[in-house]
């Protein structure tokens, strides 16, 4: 297994937003995470890259635990992630966000302050390719409509030559042609890397990822292929047959 | 491109020193070169903070404690205090040499507790702004090693030996020469750190911290760096400054000189090093020639000053220079 969720519970005051989650995710899978708002999915990312950390229950990745490590050190051993709410450099040009994704990991302090090659711009040219973007290089990215900036930060996440990508809503604000090309991207990259991906619409969930895993309330609720979970009584009612 | 941005960059601090320079002496003579030579190393000083702050997005309210502590580390060489360390016997090589060194020492020291103890935002800045206070009353307090109010009198100016080549920097031209070179090979120096992979982190490190830390990035590590440059770069300011003024106290250490020094910035506009130190230059020869008429309302001027830049919400002089630039297009089209 690439990622071991074991028994993982996260309370935030009297709150427990997860709670006793088992979840196994394979090399080279891409796995969907659907549930209703406040299901917890959020935060199974943020305890996975650490910007949490978990009140009971252990995070492994390669086998290893990944507790106690920084956001820093788990993103150097090939974890990224693109945020619900895209996190991007907004003074920096959209090439030069991508130059900067690429120097991220690799840096130790020498690294930085020599000119070879870190950060080249043939290497973030060919990124800006995979996600569409090349024609944009030069603009701000503070100036970049929203489904632009979901791809963009894909890009820098792919900069960092991850292992396991996280996606947080990548289609969120995008119209249903921008929707199937992120998919397309989505299932393109998930010949070549592990992806988890948490999204609302369920057409693009179905056309990604071969095992859906449901939340609700914190807690696993179902998992199984597209065909079982729509079938399954508890997940309408607590998830489709709400939010369609 | 890194090189020419270095150039360009020494290029303009140049031609600022050099029309200052000819501007102080047309009226004021010999004493009016040494009072613009005075500011050019405040222009130094500035460039210093904004490094940090407009690049890096660290605004700082303790630039002075490095200044001040370079100040006094150059005064204490030349006045023999240090003599017993046989390096640093009264010379001004050694003089400026610890201007760098120990207030860049004393950021590694401060700046581990800052950046490994993840003290960000604001409470970054208020805890410099207590560092200023604190350290400028302890060197008030500390009046055998500091000189209490009257401070440390009679700091010899740079005299350096090369061979059989002798330079003393009593003169004002020689000193303001001296100061000038200094500017440009620093300005270009900084400059051509940000050209490097490294710079660009300083400025994902000014938009979003966190964003850099799930790149990988090991973000206390490069934030020490840009501290102890600009640490070392203010130290080294001090040095020289004391070398001018020949008067070193507690109150270049303290939150007035490093307040102004933000507000220098942020007249002459951030990330643009030329302009923090542009700047400088000319909020404290505007302040020198308002104090001639009334001479409590400078303090009075600053403060308004701070006010509109920061109310006009423009980038000071380099913002409106930058305007300038993108609403009349030049005739080759760039």
């Amino acid at each position: 297994m690439l990622l071991e969720v074991d028994g993982v519970g996260k309370r935030f005051g009297g709150f427990w937003a997860l709670q006793g989650l088992d979840l196994q995710i394979r090399p080279g899978e891409i796995r969907a995470v659907i549930g209703p708002n406040g299901a917890g999915k959020s935060t199974l990312f943020n305890l996975i890259i650490g910007r949490y950390s978990p009140t009971v229950g252990d995070i492994r990745y390669q086998g290893k635990s990944l507790i106690g490590l920084s956001p820093s050190e788990r993103a150097r051993l090939g974890i990224a992630i693109k945020f619900q709410i895209t996190q991007v450099f907004e003074s920096l040009s959209v090439l030069d966000n991508v130059r900067l994704s690429l120097i991220g990991p690799a840096a130790s302090l020498r690294d930085l302050f020599r000119n070879n090659g870190l950060g080249a711009e043939d290497e973030a040219l060919r990124l800006l390719d995979v996600v569409g973007l090349r024609e944009k290089k030069h603009e701000r990215v503070g100036s970049l409509v929203h489904g632009h900036r979901q791809w963009l930060e894909i890009g820098m996440a792919l900069a960092t030559k991850p292992k396991l990508l996280l996606l947080d809503e990548p289609t969120s604000g995008m119209g249903p042609d921008e929707t199937r090309k992120t998919a397309e991207l989505v299932k393109g990259l998930g010949r070549e890397l592990t992806i988890v991906v948490i999204e609302h619409d369920m057409e693009f969930v179905r056309s990604v990822a071969e095992t859906i895993t449901v939340l609700n309330n914190g807690a696993l609720l179902a998992q199984g292929t597209y065909d079982t979970i729509k079938n399954d009584k508890r997940v309408v009612d607590a998830y489709l047959g709400k939010g369609g | 491109m890194l090189l020419r941005r270095s150039l360009t960059t020494g290029i303009t601090v140049l031609i600022i020193s050099t029309i200052a320079g000819a501007l102080g002496h047309g009226f004021g003579g010999e004493a009016g070169l040494r009072q613009i030579t005075q500011y050019l190393v405040l222009g130094l000083f500035a460039m210093s903070v904004d490094f940090l702050w407009g690049y890096s997005g660290l605004l700082s309210f303790g630039q002075a404690v490095f200044f001040g502590l370079g100040a006094f580390c150059y005064a204490w060489v030349r006045k023999g205090t240090f003599a017993f360390i046989p390096v640093l016997e009264n010379s001004s090589l050694a003089g400026l040499l610890s201007a760098i060194v120990l207030p860049a020492l004393l950021a590694v020291i401060v700046g581990y507790f800052l950046f490994y103890g993840k003290i960000t935002g604001p409470n970054f800045t208020v805890v410099t702004l207590a560092l200023s206070f604190l350290v400028s009353l302890l060197a008030l307090g500390w009046s055998g090693v500091f000189g209490g109010y009257t401070g440390l009198p009679h700091v010899p100016p740079l005299a350096l030996t090369l061979g059989n080549w002798e330079m003393s920097a009593r003169a004002g031209m020689t000193s303001f020469v001296i100061v000038t070179a200094l500017c440009v090979i620093a300005a270009a120096g900084l400059r051509s750190i940000l050209a490097t992979p490294f710079g660009l982190a300083l400025e994902g490190l000014r938009d979003s911290e966190q964003r850099l830390q799930y790149l990988g990035m090991n973000v206390a590590q490069v934030k020490m760096v840009v501290w102890t440059i600009s640490a070392a770069v203010a130290g080294l300011a001090g040095g020289i400054y004391s070398s001018i003024a020949g008067y070193v106290a507690y109150d270049l250490l303290g939150v007035l000189l490093s307040t102004e020094a933000v507000v220098w910035v942020a007249v002459g506009g951030r990330g643009a090093l030329v302009g923090a130190f542009l700047g400088a230059v000319l909020v404290r020869a505007v302040s020198y020639a308002l104090s001639g008429i009334a001479l409590s309302y400078w303090m009075l001027f600053l403060g308004v000053l701070f006010i509109l830049v920061v109310l006009l919400g423009s980038n000071g002089i380099m913002g409106l220079v930058e305007r300038f630039r993108r609403g009349v297009p030049s005739a080759t089209g760039s």
